[in-house]
């Protein structure tokens, strides 16, 4: 896949009512989700790539593409890396026959639980402290975290 | 004479007085302290059910608030509760981190509950004792149970709850001092896992080996395989 086939991607999700698309090639897994900002993505890991398409900008085959590339995921664009507040035990859901409090894709808001972490019987429900959307979840049930250690990657709310 | 004045909301019913205390948690402060004659939704860790029917047990919610010294402070409470069944006559065991067991059996249970929004957090310590139980009554709980009662009938409830919670404030000082080092010496004295082969699930994952003691902090350090585990969470399942 090289730069010809990421543009006209790229204009195919544009100009579609599509809000996602994700196509894998070769190893390269390329992801184009169109959001309010009009950002797109491009991902091969570890380096993330960053392609926006300023929607203002009238959209045709020669606008110019802004290119970013950074190392640090948490330099993404309003995604924080959400950290685990004590060491312990990570719990997806409140009981062992309960949903999970949170899955990739959902939409959170203040105040809501994301997940319990516990140590010495001290059962800790942790809270997003802003509203956002689950990007990434990554620790399974049942996990040793540390104190620190990053549990979701989570895109903040503009 | 009490050395701390603490304020006590008192129910005849309730669901969960931990649940009662995170709901209210915008109203209540360190050292307010919730007692219910009778839970509805008692639970224990995982919402395990704590069957609390009877009314002459001890249901009480201590609040913590933002009492930032909450690692392993259930231990020190557990410890508070043997000290308290000392004091009544009761010789009592803790298997780690924090069941009281007279006679091998269960007579009360502690959860400490925290939640965590940015850097604030509020915690509630939660007490369940038995102090009178029906054969029926044991039947149901499944664990093996013990009460009060079965050797003391002549205590009434209100002074073992007085004597928990002054107990509780007048030893939180040293607490905060010391931590688990200043009670370590106690615990493993009444610890009932001590130099016992153990089974701990935790992690998904099941360690079985020898209890060689206490970290510092509380951790149960399990000798496996002549190397030793420190393990702050996880439940014991089987002792030999």
């Amino acid at each position: 896949m090289n730069l010809k086939d990421i543009e006209k991607l790229i204009k195919l999700v544009e100009d579609s009512g599509l809000s996602k698309l994700s196509v894998e090639e070769d190893g390269i897994k390329i992801e184009l989700i169109k959001e309010a900002q009009e950002v797109v993505s491009y991902q091969p890991a570890p380096v993330v790539h960053q392609v926006s398409v300023p929607q203002a900008v009238a959209p045709s085959a020669s606008a110019p593409l802004v290119a970013q590339v950074a190392v640090e995921p948490q330099n993404e664009a309003g995604v924080e890396m959400f950290l685990s507040p004590m060491v312990g035990t990570y719990y997806a859901q409140p009981s062992p026959e309960a949903p999970v409090f949170v899955k990739v894709g959902d939409k959170v808001k203040k105040g809501q639980s994301l997940c319990i972490i516990e140590a010495m019987k001290l059962f800790n429900e942790i809270e997003a402290d802003y509203n956002g959307t689950i990007m990434e979840i990554l620790v399974n049930s049942q996990d040793a975290v540390e104190f620190g250690q990053p549990l979701f990657k989570i895109k903040k709310d503009a | 004479m009490n050395s701390f004045a603490y304020k006590i909301y008192y129910f005849p019913e309730i669901g969960s007085t931990n649940d009662y205390a995170l709901r209210n948690k915008d109203n209540l402060v360190f050292g307010d302290v919730i007692i219910a004659d009778k839970q509805t939704a008692g639970h224990g860790r995982f919402d395990r059910k704590w069957v609390s029917s009877s009314v002459d047990n001890v249901y009480l919610t201590i609040v913590l608030g933002d009492y930032p010294y909450v690692h392993g402070i259930s231990l020190f409470a557990s410890i508070v509760l043997a000290r308290v069944l000392g004091l009544f006559g009761i010789e009592s065991k803790i298997k780690w981190p924090n069941d009281i067991l007279v006679d091998n059996k269960k007579i009360a249970g502690i959860l400490v509950q925290t939640v965590t929004q940015g850097d604030k957090s509020f915690s509630v310590l939660g007490i369940g004792l038995n102090v009178s139980l029906s054969n029926e009554e044991k039947l149901e709980i499944g664990t093996e149970s013990a009460c009060v009662g079965d050797y003391r009938k002549d205590l009434c409830k209100k002074d073992i709850v007085d004597t928990i919670i002054k107990s509780f404030f007048d030893n939180i000082v040293e607490w905060r001092s010391n931590g688990f080092l200043g009670i370590k010496n106690e615990y493993e004295i009444k610890s009932s896992l001590i130099a016992k082969q153990i089974t701990v699930k935790c992690f998904q994952k099941e360690l079985v080996g020898k209890v060689i003691g206490f970290s510092n902090t509380g951790e149960i350090l399990i000798e496996e395989n002549n190397k030793i585990v420190a393990v702050n969470s996880g439940e014991v399942v089987k002792v030999l």
